[in-house]
C-alpha cells in the first residue's frame, strides 16, 4: 500500500513524452536535469564575474602607493569603487553562484535522480525558480545596465555597502543599494521555490524502499539545507523590505528611534543559517564522492546525517557570534560564544567521519576524489580557524580583520567551491554522457589547491597581526601606518589570486572541451551505487522507464561480501524476483514515511 | 607525473602522492620565506607631533604587535592557546588523511577494501572529546583579568574618581574626534545641531546655564583633538558615540553611521553606534610612555573608511599637561560622568 503512494502520481502526466520543441527543451524546460545544467551554467558564468571583480580589488591592494601594478593604473579603483568592488563581489559569489551551484544545479539534478523520482515535485515552480534568477541579475545591475559603469559609479548604481549593507550606511546610499535589495528579495523568492520543491520532493516523492535511512547524504545535505532556506529566507526578505522602507518611505526600524543593531540581529539570523546552506549540500556532495572512490561505505552514516540535521538546528541560534563588537550586551555574546563552540562539533564529527571513511579504503584519486579530499582538508582550516572567533577574547582582535576573510574564503572556496568541482567532475558524465578530462581536471585541481592556499593562507597572518578588512589601501596618503609593512604580503596574494583565477579559466575550458570531445561515458564509470548510475548518460525525460525501481539497501555498500564487485547498486535485487523483497520493501518504506 | 594515466576500475591515475608533496613543499616553502619577503620593506611613518614623541612602536613582521594594554598579553595568550589547541588537531587530522592516503592508495592486486559502516564507540569518544576542548576554550574566555566580562563590562569595577582619565571619543565620517573635559572635569553637552566643521567639530554646547539651547554643562573650557593621548598605568575609561550634521553651506554633510574603535596594540575593538553610546576601558602597562600608536576604523563606513585613523599617544603626565593645557588629576569629574543618550535630549528639544 505505502509503496503505491510513493509513486509519482503527481509527475506521471509530466513524465510522458510529448514532443518539445528546442525552447521547451532547453530553454524554458521544466525537467529537473535541465534545470539543474541551466543553474550550472549561469552559476558558472557569475564566478567569473565575481572573480573578476575580486581581481581587480586585488590587484588595487597590491599597487600600493605608485598607484601602478603591472602596468595598470589602480587609482580608479579606491574609495567608494572599492567598496562596490567588494560589495559586489561578495554579493555576486553568494547569491549568484555559491547558492546557484549548490542548490540550484545539484540539488536539482541530483536530488531526484538519487531519490529515484522522475522529477521535481513542482516542475513549473522549479522553471520559475530558474527564471527569475536572470531578473535577479538584471536589477542588480539594473543602473549600469542604463547608465554604464562610469556614470553608474558616480551616480551610486551599485551597492557599496559591502554583502552586509548594516544601516545607517546603506540607509544613505545611493539607489544602487535599493536595487541589490530588491534583487536579494527576487534570489530569496527562487530559494524559497526551490526549497518548497525540495522538501515535498524529498517526502513525498522516493521511490520504493527508498527509506529516510536509504537515501544518499547529498539528498540529506539539500533537505535539511532546504528545511534552512524555508526557515531562514523571509527573515532576511523581511529586513531587506523594511531596509528599503527605511529609505524611501521616510520609516526609522534601523535609525534613530530605531535600532541599527536589529538589521544584524535579523540579517544574521539569515545569514548565519545561510552560511550553511552555502557549505552542507558540499558536505553531501564530498561524502558521496569519497565513499564512492575510497570504494568503502560512509563511515558513521547515521552521524553523518545527525550532523547535518544538529548543524541546521544550532545553525539558527548562533547568530550574535557576528556581533560580539557591535554594542550588543556582552552577556549576550558569552551565550552566542558558547552556542557557537557546540555548533563546531557536528562540523568535527564529519571530518573525523570522512577521515574513517579513508581509513582502510582503496583509495582511487580521480579528478572527482581529489575535489573532494581539497574540500575536506580546506574546510578542517576553515574550521578550526572558526574557534578563533567564536572566541569572545580572541575576537577582539581579529574581529573585522583578514583573519576572517581567510576563515571565509576556506570555508566558501576552499570548502564550498572545491566541493562544487567535485560536484561537477562527479556527475559530468551524467550530464553531459562524457568523462570529465581527467589530465585538465587534474591540473586544475593542483593549480586552484596551490594557488588558493597561496592566496589566502597569509590572510590568516595578516589578519593576526590585526590588518582590517574593506580597506581601499594600506600604504600612501592618509592611509593608516600600522601595517605598511605587510604590502610585500599584499603583492604575493595577489600574484597568487592571478594564477588561481587562471586556473578557473582552465577549468571552463576543460568543461567545454569534455563535453564536446570527452570520451563517451558509459552508464555508471565509476561503478556507484545510486540510482542515477542505472540510467543512460545523460538520462531521458522522465529518468526512470518503463518503471520506478525499488530499492533494497543503502547508497553506500561498497566492497560488501554478498556480492563479487566491488560495488553493490541500490536497486539489486540479491534474492529472485519475488520471494521476499516485497514485504522488505513493505516494511522498510513504511517505516520511512512515518 | 601528475599527468600519467593508469587504467584500473574507472579510469583513474593514481599521481596524487607526488602532486600532495609538491603542494606541501609549496606551502613549506610560502611559510618559510614569509619572514623575509617581509622584511623588505620598512615602515616610514610621518612624525608630526606636537609633543616629543621618542619612539614609534615596534612592529613585528607576522602576527601581532606588541600588546599594550593590561589584558593585552592575555588576550594574546588566548590566541595562542587556540592556535596551539587548533594547531595539533590541524596536524593530526590533516597529517592521518595524508597518511591514509597514501597507506589505502588502490594499487594493482590490493586487497578489498574494508567494509564496515562506522563505530559507535569510536565516535561517541572523538565526539564527547570535541566537546570537552570546545566548552574548555569557550569558558576560559569569560572571566580573569583579560577575561571578555572583564574588558567588555568592567568598567564599572575600575574605581571612580582620581583613578580614572575619562575620555568621549566621537566618530564621523571620516575622522575621529577625542573629547576631554577640561578644567572643571565636566563635559560639555553635545548636540549634533551645534556640529561645525574646524571650530566645534563634535558639536559641544558652548555657554552660560540657562542660554538657548538650554546648556546644561558649558563646553567652552573642553579640549578636543584629533588624537587620543592618554597616561600609561591609569584606566582609562572611553565612552563612545558616532556623530555626523549636514551642514547645507558649502554643501557638506557626514551622516552618524557604524563606526568602530580599533586599536591593535590595546588588543581593543567595539564598534561605534550612531544614537547608543558605549563604554569601554583599558589601562596602558607602564613604560610605554612616549610611544605613537594608531587607532584605525574596523567597521564599513564608507567611502574614506580606510583613511579613517587617529594617532594615539601614550604620554607621561609632563607631557600630557602639556598636550591638554591643564594637569588632569586637579580636573577629574567627581563622579562618573554618565553616557548621554543624544538624540533623546535633541528630541526634548524639539
Amino acid at each position: 500500500m505505502s509503496t503505491e503512494t510513493k509513486e509519482n502520481v503527481g509527475t506521471e502526466e509530466h513524465a510522458d513524452h510529448h514532443e518539445m520543441g528546442f525552447w521547451g527543451k532547453y530553454v524554458f524546460s521544466r525537467d529537473h536535469k535541465a534545470i539543474g545544467m541551466q543553474f550550472m551554467m549561469t552559476a558558472l558564468f557569475m564566478l567569473f564575474i565575481g572573480g573578476g571583480l575580486a581581481l581587480t580589488l586585488r590587484m588595487r591592494l597590491a599597487a600600493g602607493e605608485s598607484g601602478e601594478f603591472m602596468g595598470m593604473d589602480m587609482k580608479q579603483f579606491g574609495g567608494e569603487t572599492y567598496n562596490v568592488l567588494f560589495s559586489m563581489h561578495a554579493t555576486v559569489m553568494i547569491f549568484f553562484v555559491i547558492i546557484p551551484f549548490l542548490v540550484g544545479a545539484f540539488g536539482n539534478f541530483v536530488v531526484p535522480l538519487h531519490i529515484g523520482a522522475r522529477d521535481m515535485a513542482f516542475p513549473f515552480l522549479n522553471g520559475l525558480s530558474y527564471w527569475i534568477m536572470p531578473l535577479a541579475g538584471i536589477v542588480m545591475f539594473g543602473g549600469v545596465l542604463l547608465e554604464g559603469v562610469d556614470a553608474g559609479l558616480k551616480s551610486g548604481a551599485f551597492a557599496s555597502g559591502g554583502w552586509t549593507s548594516y544601516p545607517p550606511l546603506s540607509q544613505i546610499a545611493g539607489y544602487g543599494q535599493t536595487l541589490w535589495c530588491v534583487s536579494l528579495i527576487i534570489v530569496g523568492t527562487s530559494s524559497i521555490m526551490g526549497a518548497v520543491n525540495y522538501v515535498t520532493t524529498i517526502i513525498k516523492m522516493r521511490a520504493p524502499g527508498m527509506t529516510f535511512g536509504r537515501m544518499s547524504l547529498t539528498v540529506w545535505s539539500v533537505f535539511v539545507t532546504a528545511i534552512l532556506v524555508l526557515f531562514g529566507t523571509p527573515v532576511l526578505t523581511s529586513v531587506l523590505i523594511m531596509l528599503i522602507l527605511d529609505r524611501h518611505a521616510g520609516t526609522t526600524f534601523f535609525t534613530n528611534d530605531g535600532q541599527p543593531l536589529l538589521y544584524q540581529h535579523l540579517f544574521w539570523f539569515y545569514s548565519h543559517p545561510a552560511v550553511y546552506i552555502m557549505i552542507l549540500p558540499a558536505m553531501g556532495m564530498a561524502s558521496d564522492v569519497i565513499s564512492v572512490f575510497a570504494r568503502k561505505p560512509i563511515f558513521g552514516y547515521k552521524a553523518m546525517a545527525a550532523a547535518m540535521a544538529g548543524i541546521a538546528g544550532l545553525g539558527f541560534i548562533v547568530w550574535g557570534h557576528h556581533m560580539f563588537q557591535s554594542g550588543m550586551n556582552p552577556y549576550l555574546g558569552t551565550y552566542f560564544m558558547i552556542a557557537t563552540m557546540f555548533i563546531a562539533l557536528p562540523s568535527a564529527v564529519k571530518s573525523f567521519n570522512w577521515l574513517g571513511t579513508l581509513w582502510r579504503g582503496n583509495i582511487h584519486f580521480t579528478t572527482p576524489m581529489l575535489n573532494a579530499l581539497g574540500f575536506v582538508s580546506m574546510f578542517i582550516i576553515g574550521g578550526l580557524s572558526g574557534i578563533f572567533m567564536a572566541a569572545t577574547t580572541v575576537d577582539l582582535m581579529i574581529h573585522d580583520t583578514y583573519f576572517i576573510v581567510a576563515h571565509i574564503h576556506y570555508v566558501l572556496f576552499g570548502g564550498s567551491l572545491f566541493g562544487v568541482f567535485a560536484g561537477i567532475t562527479y556527475w559530468f558524465p551524467k550530464m553531459f554522457g562524457r568523462m570529465f578530462s581527467e589530465t585538465l581536471g587534474k591540473i586544475h585541481f593542483i593549480l586552484t589547491f596551490v594557488a588558493f592556499n597561496c592566496t589566502f593562507f597569509p590572510m590568516h597572518v595578516v589578519g593576526a597581526a590585526g590588518l582590517p578588512r574593506r580597506y581601499a589601501a594600506y600604504i600612501g596618503d592618509g592611509a593608516s601606518t600600522t601595517w605598511a609593512h605587510l604590502q610585500p604580503y599584499q603583492e604575493f596574494m595577489t600574484y597568487s589570486a592571478i594564477v588561481l583565477g587562471l586556473a578557473q579559466v582552465l577549468f571552463l575550458i576543460a568543461v567545454i572541451y569534455s563535453a564536446i570531445w570527452g570520451e563517451k561515458a558509459g552508464r555508471n564509470p565509476w561503478k556507484a551505487n545510486t540510482l542515477e548510475w542505472t540510467l543512460d548518460s545523460p538520462p531521458p525525460h522522465g529518468n526512470f522507464h518503463p518503471d520506478i525501481p525499488t530499492v533494497y539497501r543503502g547508497p553506500y555498500e561498497y566492497n560488501s561480501d554478498l556480492v563479487e564487485e566491488d560495488y553493490l547498486p541500490q536497486d539489486r535485487n540479491l534474492e529472485t524476483a519475488d520471494a521476499g523483497s516485497a514485504g522488505e520493501v513493505e516494511g522498510s518504506s513504511g517505516e520511512g514515511t512515518a | 607525473m601528475i599527468l600519467t594515466r593508469e587504467k584500473s576500475v574507472a579510469g583513474y591515475s593514481s599521481g596524487f602522492r607526488s602532486g600532495m608533496s609538491m603542494v606541501v613543499v609549496t606551502l613549506a616553502v610560502l611559510v618559510l620565506a614569509a619572514p623575509a619577503w617581509s622584511q623588505e620593506e620598512k615602515p616610514v611613518a610621518p612624525a608630526e607631533t606636537a609633543v616629543e614623541v621618542t619612539q614609534e612602536a615596534d612592529l613585528p613582521l607576522l602576527w601581532m604587535p606588541e600588546a599594550i594594554s593590561t589584558y593585552g598579553d592575555g588576550v594574546d595568550w588566548l590566541f595562542w592557546l587556540i592556535f596551539w589547541i587548533t594547531g595539533i588537531a590541524f596536524v593530526v587530522v590533516e597529517g592521518l588523511m595524508l597518511y591514509f592516503l597514501i597507506r589505502y592508495r588502490h594499487r594493482e592486486g590490493r586487497e578489498k577494501a574494508h567494509y564496515t559502516h562506522g563505530n559507535n564507540r569510536l565516535e561517541v569518544s572523538w565526539t564527547l572529546a570535541t566537546v570537552a576542548i570546545l566548552v574548555f576554550i569557550g569558558v576560559i574566555q569569560l572571566w580573569g583579568e583579560s577575561g571578555w566580562l572583564t574588558i567588555k563590562d568592567g568598567y564599572p569595577e575600575m574605581g571612580k574618581g582620581k583613578e580614572t582619565f575619562v575620555v568621549r571619543v566621537y566618530a564621523e565620517q571620516f575622522a575621529w574626534y577625542f573629547n576631554y573635559p577640561g578644567k572643571d572635569g565636566k563635559f560639555g553637552d553635545q548636540r549634533h545641531s551645534e556640529i561645525e566643521k574646524g571650530t566645534n567639530p563634535v558639536g559641544l554646547l558652548k555657554g552660560s546655564p540657562g542660554a538657548k539651547p538650554p546648556v546644561v554643562t558649558d563646553g567652552t573650557d573642553d579640549k578636543v583633538l584629533s588624537r587620543l593621548v592618554v597616561p600609561e598605568g591609569v584606566n582609562v575609561l572611553l565612552q563612545l558615540t558616532s556623530i555626523g550634521k549636514y551642514i547645507y553651506e558649502p554643501r557638506s554633510y557626514t551622516h552618524p553611521v557604524l563606526h568602530s574603535f580599533f586599536s591593535p596594540h590595546l588588543r581593543l575593538k567595539q564598534d561605534l553606534v550612531p544614537y547608543h553610546p558605549n563604554q569601554l576601558w583599558f589601562r596602558v602597562k607602564p613604560g610605554n610612555a612616549g610611544e605613537k600608536f594608531e587607532i584605525v576604523c574596523a567597521e564599513l563606513c564608507g567611502e574614506g573608511h580606510s583613511g579613517m585613523r587617529a594617532d594615539f599617544l601614550v604620554l607621561d603626565e609632563a607631557g600630557l599637561a602639556k598636550e591638554l593645557g591643564y594637569d588632569w588629576r586637579t580636573a577629574v569629574p567627581e563622579n562618573f560622568p554618565d553616557v548621554v543618550h543624544y538624540y533623546q535630549e535633541e528630541k526634548e528639544e524639539e
